[in-house]
Order: structure tokens, then C-alpha cells, then sequence
């Protein structure tokens, strides 16, 4: 058994058909007459052999439309990303909605609500408040970054701390060449990620990425084709054409990986962004990113891939009012507009910092977006006709038929973090508002989680691999 | 048509970011004999500055103020050939090189402090992004700047900012240079750590710190 997520049949969508055919020929015409920079040797030569028009002095590829559009034929619509535990495993494509962990450069320390670097044992013990999550269905490291480890290999520890504390599935990057000790980890594991390749706008595949995709494409893993130009600086200032660059960049990228290995699983990754025009500052909270996440997905299902953003975000530095609006407004425009894989978990100050507090709320709110999904179910049990003739009018009340205890937990969530009491009461309780509570319930998680442990010759065997990404990058 | 009126033009095509009308009114200052020097201040270095000041007040918004940065100098680089034919010299408030260091491909946030600094009067020399340790040592040498802006949004990258700051002070070229850095990976910690002069979280920071650097010279 997977994990089945939530499920959105009728998705909203903000484009006609004919507009998503416009965007598509769009970003054919940017491939091929434009291209990308594709700053890898090997990459280059593979899609020269393709058919692509290659530099090499410049690194600039054009890519045939024919060979886009093999490409496109060949992403399967629908494909597993397998965990350890089978239950966790995931299904892309289709309908289904799933939510994840977002990550950021710092974390929000619960004690002194400062922002700090990681080290090992900060994050794992941020990966088992995630594993504890339980809207949480997949995980990006909450933070990529770490103090008490070299840059040069954080990436490869990051990843290693992350699968020692939950058996939930994991995003895999290609930052600094970690790809390669991440399949072998995932060997070992006998799990796969999904390999994160981070396209930069506007139209390049850095070298670091296109090794990802050699990496993880060639070891069957699926790829989050990821495209993040910011509206109106590394791409135009309209969604319509910030929707062809990014769909062009993606499309670039599929390219590639499907020469690499024909048929391996490709996810549609929408992270367009916004920039504050007084300050020229990254808007990532901005109701446009929530916009153009729907329309990514219905581009997606043009192509038949699964489609996934990565956001929501937030511009605000606490979890406050802001926070929840820009989070949440996105989401919600996510969920409904059928992504199948959104990201809402944690982040703060865009991708600045991952705040505990914040994961606890958001998990609460994405049960709330999955009633949203869940809808109205219509039958003559629930219309419970009957019932209301047989109660009839005041003093008959609902609170005391076996109906109402058998149908209420359907469709109610229990809330850990709003405020539901009455005043009174929350004035003895202490009077904490959702915040407060929220940082309780985060302490009280981190301190008392169980996760199922490695088996002890696995574990040795991440600490081999993460000496031998030592020895190559560092010579220690 | 008049020295004063074709100062005020070419002003006010900076303004408007209008680069053709500049650099067609640049081209007739020079015909007609109008002080180069002259032209560069009360012409392009004013309508910067209208600009740089709309946009501080938050009349103007940054494609605005890219735009003018970029009509200011494609008109100012036919100033300043003519400028240096005549054998004259421009006071300069100060000549800034900027790049995003080695392995890194991210270019907008370092192009937006370029401008910006380009609006409040410095002389941007921007190499781009992925430039090498060498390239900015080069540079370096090339244009004698007062300060050297490096970026980096990686933290895998953010070690060649260290690298280069011990390059410039083994060659010695820090007792004329000052180093400031930005980007996503840095901090203001890490500035400090790897022996930066400054660090800016964004661009208004920056030209902050580029002015506060250069008062302090």
C-alpha cells in the first residue's frame, strides 16, 4: 500500500486550452530558436547526437521541435517513487495531491526564536518533527545547509541525516555534484528520491544539474524538472510569458533526461517567482506564484506529466498573519487547481528559513485544503433525510443519535492549533494564540518522536559513502 | 540646436530611458562641440540622479531605474571616447567591479545592485556570472577600483569569495581595494569570517555600504 495523498478530479483552471497551446508553441519556438546554455560538456554532445544545434564555445543548444515533442511522448504520465517502507511510497500523476516539506537556508530556533545554520543534529531532529507530520506525504530537507560540515559535501550529509530520520520519501539535489553519492545511498536504502534539477533562469542548465540528471535519471529515478525565473527580472514581467519560459526551461531539461534514460519518470516543477519592483527583492509570497502554480499544473497534464511547485512561500520572517495568508492563499490555489505535488510545509522568508512553529500550523492547514479536495459527499446515508424527520423541530437536537457518532469524524478535522475555546477559558489556559500553541506542540514533537531507525550495517554503510564524498571532494 | 537645450534633452531622454534619443543627442553634442565633460554631468549624471531619487522616494521602480542605467551608459560610453580623445579627465565618484564568483550561474540580484550603484554615480565595470578567480584579480589590476562587489547564492560557491579576498591580499592589492559581498549564501557572519569589508543583505544595503566605504577613504 502507498500512500494515496488527496485527490482533485476537476481541477480549476485559469487557462482555455487553445492559451495552453499557445504557451507550448511558445516554448518550442524560445528551444529552438534561442535554446539553452547547457554548461556541460557531456550533455552537449548527447543532444548534439539527438539532433540539437550545438555551440560548444558558447555552450548554447537549439532543440528541434521533433525531438522536444519525442521527448514529451516519451514521460510516462504516471510512475511510483518507491520508499523503504511500502506504505510511504508515493504515486505521481493522476489526480492525486500530495504535501510536502519545504526547506530553508536557516531554521527558526524554538528557544531563542533566532535564526541559525543546522548542524547534524538540529536537522535530524527537524526531519523527525516532519516525519511526526502527519499531512506531511514527502520531505525536501528542511534545511540544505549546514554549519558543522564542509560546503563541499553538506549536500551529501543533508541527504544522509535526512533518510537516518524518517522512512517518508525524500528530495534529492544535485547541488555541488552530490547526485552520484545520493543514488548510492538510495542503493543502499533500497529507495528512491526524487532528484531535484534546478534549471537557471534565464535558459540555463548549470553544470551541477545536468550531472543530476545524468545521476538520477540514469539510476531510474524520477526528476523534478525544476524552472524558478522571477517574474519581470529573469523572465517577463507577465505570467503568460513567464509560463513559456519556464515551460520552455522544462521542457529543455526533459530533453536531456530522456535521452538519458528513455522513459524515466519526469515531474513538471513550476517555481516561478515574483520580484518587489521597489526594492528588488524576491516577492515569493505573491498571489501570482499561487497563479501560475495552478497553470503549471494544467500544463503538466497538456504534456500528461505529473506537475509539481516548489512552494508555497512566504516573504514574512515569523510565522504570523502574513505567513499564513501568503502561504495558504497559494496553497489553496495549488491544491485546487490539481498540482500534484505542492510544497507548504515549514518555509519561511521564502526560502530563508524553516521555522518548527510553522510546520505544525501548515500541516494543520493542509488538512483543512484536503476537506477542500475531499468536497461534499452525496448519498442517502449523509443527506440523512430520515434522520431530520425523525429529530424534527426544537427541542430535537443531532447530538444524541448514533448517526451523528458515526458520520462526525468524517468530515471534521480536530484542530492542535486554532483557538476554539471560549474566552474565558483561553484567558486560564494562558492565553496563547495559534503561534504559541503551535511551537508547544512542536517542542513537545521534537522531544518525543520515535522514528524507526536504520538498520545498524545500512547506517555504516551511508557513513562509507559519505567518507568516500569526503575523500574525492576534500582529500581527507 | 543649443548647448542648454541639448543638455536638457539628453537629461531628460535619461529619465525617460529613451537609449536611442541619447545616444543620437550624444553623438550631436559631440559634433557640435559641446564639452564632453559638461554633457556627462549636468546632462547624464543629473538625470541619474532624478532617477536614483524618484526611485528612493518610490515614485520611480526598478525597470525604470534599468532602463535609465542602461540609456546613461550606452550615451556615456560615446562621452567618454570623446572625453578621452580630447585628452581630458572626468572626476569619477569611484569605479566599482562586481561579478558572481566561479561555478555560480545567478546573475539578477548582482545586476541589481549594479544598477543601482550605476544610478547613485559610481562606474560599474560588471563582469557577469561565473567569473573566476583570476577574472576578478584581472579586473582588478585592468580598472584600480575602490571596491570589488562579489556574489554568491550557493554556498558551495561561497568559498571562492574567500578564495579571492586571499588573492588580493597575497598580491597586495587590498591596500586599494575594499571587498564587499552579498548573495543568498553569505551573511553578515561570514563576511566578517573570510575578512570581507562589508556585506550588503540587498542592493539599497549595498550602495550603502559602497558610499559609507568610499566616505570613509
Amino acid at each position: 500500500m502507498s500512500l494515496t495523498g488527496y485527490t482533485n478530479d476537476k481541477p480549476h483552471e485559469f487557462l482555455s486550452n487553445k492559451e495552453v497551446e499557445r504557451i507550448h508553441e511558445g516554448a518550442l519556438e524560445v528551444l529552438s530558436k534561442t535554446g539553452m546554455v547547457v554548461a556541460h560538456d557531456k550533455a552537449r554532445s548527447l543532444l548534439q547526437d539527438a539532433g540539437c544545434e550545438v555551440d560548444h564555445e558558447t555552450e548554447r543548444v537549439k532543440f528541434p521541435t521533433d525531438l522536444v515533442q519525442k521527448s514529451i511522448d516519451l514521460c510516462p504520465s504516471t510512475f511510483e517513487q518507491k520508499a523503504r517502507n511500502a506504505d510511504l511510497s508515493l504515486n505521481f500523476g493522476g489526480g492525486t495531491v500530495y504535501f510536502g516539506a519545504f526547506p530553508g537556508f536557516t531554521f527558526l530556533d524554538l528557544e531563542t526564536l533566532e535564526r541559525h545554520v543546522s548542524t547534524v543534529d538540529d536537522l535530524a531532529r527537524l526531519v523527525r518533527l516532519i516525519d511526526a507530520l502527519p499531512e506531511v506525504h514527502t520531505i525536501c530537507q528542511p534545511t540544505p545547509h549546514l554549519s558543522d560540515k564542509p560546503p563541499e559535501v553538506e549536500m551529501e550529509w543533508v541527504l544522509a541525516t535526512a533518510f537516518r530520520n524518517t522512512e517518508k520519501t525524500t528530495m534529492g539535489a544535485a547541488f555541488g555534484g552530490c547526485s552520484k553519492y545520493v543514488v548510492q545511498m538510495c542503493e543502499v536504502l533500497g529507495q528512491q528520491v526524487h532528484g531535484s534539477i534546478c534549471l537557471s533562469s534565464p535558459l540555463v542548465i548549470p553544470n551541477d544539474q545536468a550531472q543530476g540528471i545524468f545521476d538520477y535519471a540514469a539510476a531510474g529515478h524520477p526528476l523534478h524538472m525544476l524552472s524558478g525565473p522571477i517574474k519581470g527580472a529573469s523572465s517577463p514581467a507577465t505570467m503568460a510569458g513567464t509560463l513559456v519560459m519556464q515551460t520552455a526551461e522544462i521542457l529543455g531539461g526533459t530533453v536531456l533526461a530522456q535521452l538519458v534514460n528513455p522513459g524515466v519518470g519526469v515531474i513538471y516543477t513550476g517555481y516561478s517567482t515574483v520580484m518587489d519592483m521597489r526594492m528588488g527583492t524576491y516577492a515569493s509570497g505573491a498571489i501570482e506564484v499561487g497563479i501560475m502554480g495552478a497553470a503549471s499544473a494544467q500544463i503538466a497534464r497538456y504534456y500528461n506529466i505529473p506537475s509539481s511547485v516548489f512552494f508555497p512561500m512566504t516573504d514574512s520572517k515569523i510565522p504570523d498573519s502574513q505567513a499564513a495568508y501568503e502561504k495558504h492563499l497559494q496553497n489553496l490555489l495549488c491544491a485546487l487547481g490539481g498540482v500534484n505535488y505542492i510544497m507548504p510545509i515549514g518555509g519561511l522568508e521564502n526560502e530563508g528559513t524553516f521555522s518548527p512553529a510553522q510546520a505544525v500550523i501548515d500541516n494543520e492547514v493542509c488538512a483543512m485544503i484536503g476537506k477542500v479536495l475531499d468536497g461534499i459527499k452525496v448519498d442517502e446515508e449523509r443527506l440523512a433525510i430520515e434522520l431530520i424527520c425523525e429529530v424534527g423541530p426544537v427541542p430535537g437536537n443531532f447530538l444524541v443519535k448514533e448517526h451523528t457518532r458515526k458520520h462526525w469524524r468524517d468530515e471534521y478535522i480536530i484542530p492542535q492549533v486554532s483557538v476554539r475555546e471560549g474566552y474565558e477559558a483561553w484567558v486560564s489556559g494562558g492565553s496563547k494564540g495559534a503561534v504559541e500553541r503551535a511551537e508547544e506542540i512542536a517542542q513537545d514533537i521534537m522531544k518525543s518522536h520515535e522514528i524507526n531507525k536504520l538498520p545498524a550495517e545500512v547506517d555504516r554503510e551511508l557513513d562509507l559513502i559519505l567518507k568516500s564524498a569526503e575523500k574525492e571532494k576534500l582529500g581527507i | 540646436m543649443s548647448e542648454t537645450k541639448l543638455l536638457e534633452d539628453i537629461k531628460a531622454a535619461v529619465v525617460r530611458g529613451d537609449t536611442p534619443l541619447a545616444v543620437e543627442l550624444a553623438k550631436r553634442i559631440v559634433s557640435e562641440g559641446v564639452d564632453p565633460i559638461l554633457a556627462f554631468e549636468q546632462g547624464l549624471r543629473e538625470g541619474i540622479t532624478i532617477v536614483g531619487d524618484g526611485f528612493s522616494k518610490g515614485d520611480l521602480f526598478l525597470p525604470d531605474l534599468a532602463m535609465a542605467a542602461e540609456t546613461m551608459k550606452a550615451a556615456g560610453s560615446i562621452l567618454e571616447e570623446e572625453i578621452q580623445r580630447s585628452g581630458a579627465v572626468r572626476e569619477k565618484l569611484g569605479t566599482i567591479v562586481i561579478g558572481t564568483v566561479a561555478g555560480d550561474m545567478h546573475d539578477i540580484g548582482k545586476t541589481i545592485v549594479s544598477t543601482m550603484l550605476n544610478t547613485r554615480g559610481f562606474d560599474v565595470i560588471d563582469l557577469g556570472v561565473d567569473v573566476s578567480n583570476d577574472e576578478f584579480i584581472d579586473a582588478i589590476k585592468e580598472h584600480n577600483p575602490i571596491i570589488l562587489g562579489m556574489s554568491s547564492l550557493l554556498t558551495i560557491t561561497a568559498k571562492k569569495l574567500s578564495e579571492v579576498i586571499q588573492l588580493i591580499d597575497d598580491t597586495d592589492l587590498r591596500s586599494k581595494t575594499k571587498v564587499i559581498v552579498g548573495g543568498g549564501a553569505v551573511t553578515g557572519d561570514y563576511a566578517e569570517e573570510i575578512g570581507a569589508d562589508g556585506y550588503g543583505q540587498d542592493a539599497e544595503q549595498a550602495v550603502r555600504l559602497a558610499k559609507k566605504l568610499i566616505d570613509a577613504k
